[in-house]
């Protein structure tokens, strides 16, 4: 039935100068690369000629086989025993079993002379299996098991996935989690649906997640809308938004602004219920500002901590004065969500943008911790223009299913970050 | 927009939320509860997408017609009335889908007719609370080639912030030591479904 199908347009071709996500096939791995016809990519000893994958279909998948990349046909799966056949639990069982590395006759060295020697990786596995003194023994499953980690190791199979925000975020999140804080594919679908991002909207961002919180948004966006993105004295990385492979369409709502470091933006309407002291207001900024440069930031923002200019004390006060270096592009817009994702303390970043939202925009912000939330929390609620304040977390459990073997998967994530979300309203002014 | 909001659907909602975040074209197919999903995928498809729902039973299909006009969403979101297990999903001439949502309580009857509106690399999600569903929709998906099979459960957990007060004992005097803190609720929901992703990939 599928081949009478028509599926394929132009749009899902791969072609020369694609940004794309290599995924290697039965295993994590992922690396995202630009094809070019001329270049070869090496991962794990396998070489990678790209001309090879431009002019099919993303998604095809592929095998190395020495200096060629060949394209893997996908063969309609044979119907799965039937699961109330238990024979192939009964038939063999580890009661005799025992696990020591005299089990398998060759040796690391012996795989090595075969691999220089040109061997195919399924000629090695066979090779394996005729040295090992337990195979025979195995339960079919564990035998399915065995030949699968082995394929893994000895046969490089990938495909070529067209990016997108969720194959970037489980990505970014298995090669390095840190520089996302931990930002995990959940708690970033949350941000999107809490922060109802969407096209046609004016967004404010501030995020240091590498730009994966950026991407997401204009992926949603699609080009329609307008989404400012944020930063005051060091200039967040994007590097991830490469990734993405974004059309220039995508990208004409996309602004970055740099909001000066001394002032915060008259507070309209509610000014006279922050009573802040003065030096309370200069010591949180303090501590923000305090905080080095982040490692993967971008090295051209250089400015030193102690350039920033002086708070001018007599002005602070409650009635706070415009931001000199503050577009007018960002005074004129009422953004219709607010959405901070950062390993910096959300607190002061929250208040100071906070001012530029509508009644009735959304406020969604991310921390790895939860007691930055609990600032944020208190500090909104004493507002009393913000509401429906929560603060949650999401729990997530993969699953293996597999006939007769359907269970959790042995290892899972044991947090993925905190999200604050909320509500700003106007109140209604005194008469 | 206002709707009603099943405590479940909050979760699986966001959750969907990223898998289908450039449907140019979706199809959905629910028994249940579209008025609460289709607010969230009807957000991520302006101006350039279209979504397609079905519902087998005809009121609610006709209902969720008129929210959709309500919202003025009607222009791009469609909801059909029709059994997608029997006659499958009738989209227009040439059009095929970049995503699938399915909330079936047999979803493995749907998922041969589903793949014939699939582009190549669509994803397909399906949504069911028996893991007896789970494992039939997960054969069927592997029986008709779909691959990067995921299943999840995934719970949202609210947190109430509390100042909270103890005493010092090792102190002659009262003395009190307080913080704030996250606390979780004493009761959560524990289960709403599990969700299966899978991916449709060329031969």
């Amino acid at each position: 039935m599928s081949s009478e199908v028509v599926r394929e347009n132009d749009d899902n071709i791969v072609k020369d100068g694609d940004q794309v996500i290599l995924k290697r096939l039965n295993n994590k791995y992922y690396r995202a690369v630009t094809v070019r016809s001329s270049r070869t990519v090496v991962i794990d000893r396998a070489k990678i000629k790209l001309e090879y994958v431009i002019g099919h279909v993303y998604g095809s998948a592929f095998q190395v086989d020495g200096d060629q990349v060949v394209k893997l046909n996908r063969q309609q799966p044979e119907a799965v025993e039937n699961a109330d056949d238990d024979d192939s639990i009964k038939e063999a069982d580890n009661r005799h079993l025992l696990d020591t590395s005299e089990n398998q006759k060759l040796g690391k060295d012996d795989i090595v002379k075969m691999r220089k020697e040109g061997v195919s990786g399924e000629a090695i596995i066979e090779k394996l299996i005729e040295n090992s003194a337990t195979f025979s023994g195995k339960t079919e499953f564990s035998k399915e098991k065995y030949l699968k980690k082995k394929k893994a190791k000895h046969i490089f199979q990938f495909s070529i996935l067209r990016p997108s925000a969720r194959i970037v975020a489980e990505m970014l999140y298995i090669k390095d989690s840190a520089k996302i804080c931990h930002l995990r594919i959940d708690t970033l679908s949350q941000i999107l649906v809490r922060g109802n991002i969407s096209a046609n909207r004016n967004i404010l961002l501030y995020e240091t997640v590498q730009g994966l919180v950026t991407g997401a948004i204009l992926e949603r966006m699609g080009g329609f809308g307008n989404l400012y993105d944020v930063y005051f004295v060091d200039k967040p990385s994007r590097v991830a938004l490469e990734n993405f492979n974004f059309d220039k369409k995508i990208y004409q709502v996309f602004k970055r602004v740099k909001i000066g470091g001394a002032c915060k933006p008259e507070v309209r309407g509610i000014s006279e219920k922050i009573e802040q002291p003065v030096e309370e207001i200069l010591n949180v900024k303090m501590e923000f500002m305090d905080e080095a440069p982040a490692v993967g930031d971008s090295p051209e923002c250089q400015e030193p901590v102690d350039k920033m200019p002086k708070v001018d004390e007599s002005v602070v006060p409650e009635i706070i004065e415009k931001c000199p270096s503050d577009d007018d592009l960002l005074a004129n817009h009422q953004f219709d969500s607010l959405v901070i994702c950062s390993k910096h303390h959300p607190a002061p970043i929250l208040m100071h943008l906070l001012p530029y939202l509508r009644p009735g925009s959304q406020i969604v912000v991310f921390s790895q911790f939860s007691e930055p939330l609990i600032d944020c929390y208190n500090r909104l609620k004493e507002l009393g223009s913000v509401i429906n304040i929560k603060v949650s977390e999401t729990w997530l459990r993969e699953y293996q299913v597999l006939p007769n073997r359907t269970h959790p998967t042995i290892n899972m994530s044991g947090g993925g970050g905190f999200l604050l979300h909320a509500t700003k309203i106007e109140l209604p002014t005194a008469t | 927009m206002c709707w009603r909001r099943r405590p479940s659907c909050g979760r699986r909602r966001c959750r969907i939320g990223l898998r289908f975040s450039i449907p140019r074209i979706l199809a959905s197919s629910c028994c249940s509860s579209r008025s609460v999903l289709v607010p969230s995928s009807s957000k991520q498809a302006p101006a350039v997408g279209r979504l397609y729902t079905f519902d087998f039973h005809e009121a609610r299909a006709n209902q969720a017609r008129q929210e959709f006009k309500d919202h003025k969403v009607d222009s791009w979101v469609s909801a059909a009335h029709g059994d997608v297990c029997k006659d499958g999903f009738p989209l227009p001439e040439g059009v095929k889908a970049n995503a699938a949502f399915l909330d079936l309580p047999a979803p493995w009857e749907a998922i041969p007719k589903v793949k014939s509106v699939l582009q190549w690399g669509a994803r397909v999600c399906s949504f069911s609370p028996c893991l007896e569903q789970v494992q039939r929709a997960s054969e069927t998906f592997r029986q008709h080639g779909f691959e990067d099979l995921q299943t999840f459960e995934c719970l949202s957990r609210h947190f109430d912030i509390k100042t909270i007060r103890m005493n010092d004992q090792t102190s002659q005097e009262k003395s009190e030591i307080s913080f704030k803190s996250i606390v979780p609720y004493a009761q959560i929901p524990g289960h709403t479904g599990f969700l299966t992703f899978a991916t449709l990939n060329p031969l």
